[in-house]
């Protein structure tokens, strides 16, 4: 994965608080996710402004104690989003002289 | 002619068939669903006759015909239909792929895919004195009423073994080739008459050796699993998972693995029962 790469929520996305856990459902192909902690984390972090390598960063400042786990989990994150579609990568613009 | 007319959720499905064999095999597919004989055909019409010891079931809103020769098969596929045109056109409810049943007022429904077990798991129940709704599609509204689509209990071929010993009437059931179907009076049961709230979900899981368990699962796992047996999400505003989540976090949810009826503690049926007495959920 290119770390990079920056990401964003796909709109439609709805996310429900279910006493803590936070599912994630996805209207557009019917999929459901179920974000454990660090992946609602992540899912918060994909503003489309932090590229994956910043919410690693602010992870690992955030935990340090996690911080040789925390960029495997993020980019597993990352991937199982963006393989649900509940994100997309943000695609840089071209420059306009 | 004879038609019936089911009218769940606003849709409208009108079953007609020629007098004789098609007939009867119509009405012990409907015997326990509600519906009003009408002299019209409103809404999808579905056709069944019978001709040299065959039935053909046409549904024209589909471009369907079948053709088939063993009672159990042709209420299986005839009230295959019925759960098909709700899934596809109830937009006031939520439509989920589950069984339940009820004692007293209060309902339990049991959500869950194909070859979980949901079915035989319903013959157990109503065999043990639980009130029938459904062992296919419940309707749910916001405020957690019910409604089953309560056809005969279907059991396919690989179901039958287990089932057989809980039968207290063999000579209703209606066998197929596909499936076979089971009025609830062949185990001595009694289908729903009077209005039923939700008061707790089951989720099954049988698998074959496993060891009984049947613990409370967390809103979020319980959430996940319904949401994967909703089939009508597309009609309904936000695909209806905010109004299920809440259903969801108004009930209490377990999951059940079993191995067969013979590993369910003797005692299940009351501890289900007491469960659902004890309800006090509230969905308003």
């Amino acid at each position: 994965m290119n770390l990079e790469n920056h990401y964003q929520k796909t709109p439609e996305c709805l996310l429900e608080d279910m006493d803590g856990e936070m599912l994630l459902y996805n209207p557009s192909n019917a999929t459901t996710l179920h974000l454990n902690g660090p992946s609602a984390l992540v899912w918060e972090l994909c503003n489309g402004d932090n590229s994956v390598a910043t919410m690693i960063h602010t992870l690992q400042q955030a935990y340090p104690a996690q911080k040789d786990q925390i960029e495997r989990d993020v980019t597993a994150v990352i991937k199982e989003l963006s393989d649900n579609e509940a994100i997309q990568q943000v695609l840089s613009q071209p420059v306009v002289s | 002619m004879a038609r019936w007319l089911i009218d769940m959720a606003g849709v409208k499905i009108t079953v007609r068939a020629k007098i004789g064999p098609a007939r009867d095999v119509a009405k012990l597919a409907l015997a326990s669903m509600r519906y009003e004989r009408t002299n019209t055909t409103q809404g999808i019409e579905l056709n069944l006759t019978f001709k040299d010891t065959v039935w053909e079931l046409t549904d024209r809103s589909n471009n369907l015909r079948r053709k088939l020769d063993q009672a159990g098969d042709v209420i299986y596929h005839l009230t295959d239909r019925i759960v098909f045109h709700l899934a596809d056109k109830a937009k006031d409810v939520h439509c989920l792929h589950a069984a339940s049943v009820a004692h007293g007022a209060n309902a339990l429904v049991v959500p869950a895919n194909s070859g979980a077990g949901k079915s035989s798991f319903t013959c157990w129940l109503v065999a043990n004195g639980f009130e029938y709704l459904t062992d296919e599609l419940i309707l749910v509204d916001s405020q957690g009423a019910l409604e089953g689509l309560a056809r005969p209990i279907q059991i396919k071929f690989h179901g039958l073994e287990a089932i057989d010993r809980l039968l207290v009437n063999p000579e209703l059931v209606q066998k197929g080739k596909f499936a076979t179907a089971l009025p609830v009076e062949s185990l001595d049961g009694t289908a729903a008459s009077d209005a039923k709230k939700l008061a707790l979900f089951v989720f099954p899981k049988y698998q074959k050796s496993a060891e009984f368990s049947f613990e409370k699962l967390s809103s979020a796992e319980a959430g996940m699993r319904l949401m994967g047996n909703h089939v009508n999400a597309r009609n309904l505003e936000g695909h209806g998972f905010r109004a299920m989540m809440n259903l969801i976090r108004n009930t209490p949810c377990y999951s059940l693995e079993y191995g067969g009826f013979d590993t369910l503690p003797s005692d299940f049926s009351s501890q289900l029962e007491a469960l659902l007495a004890s309800s006090t959920v509230s969905h308003a």
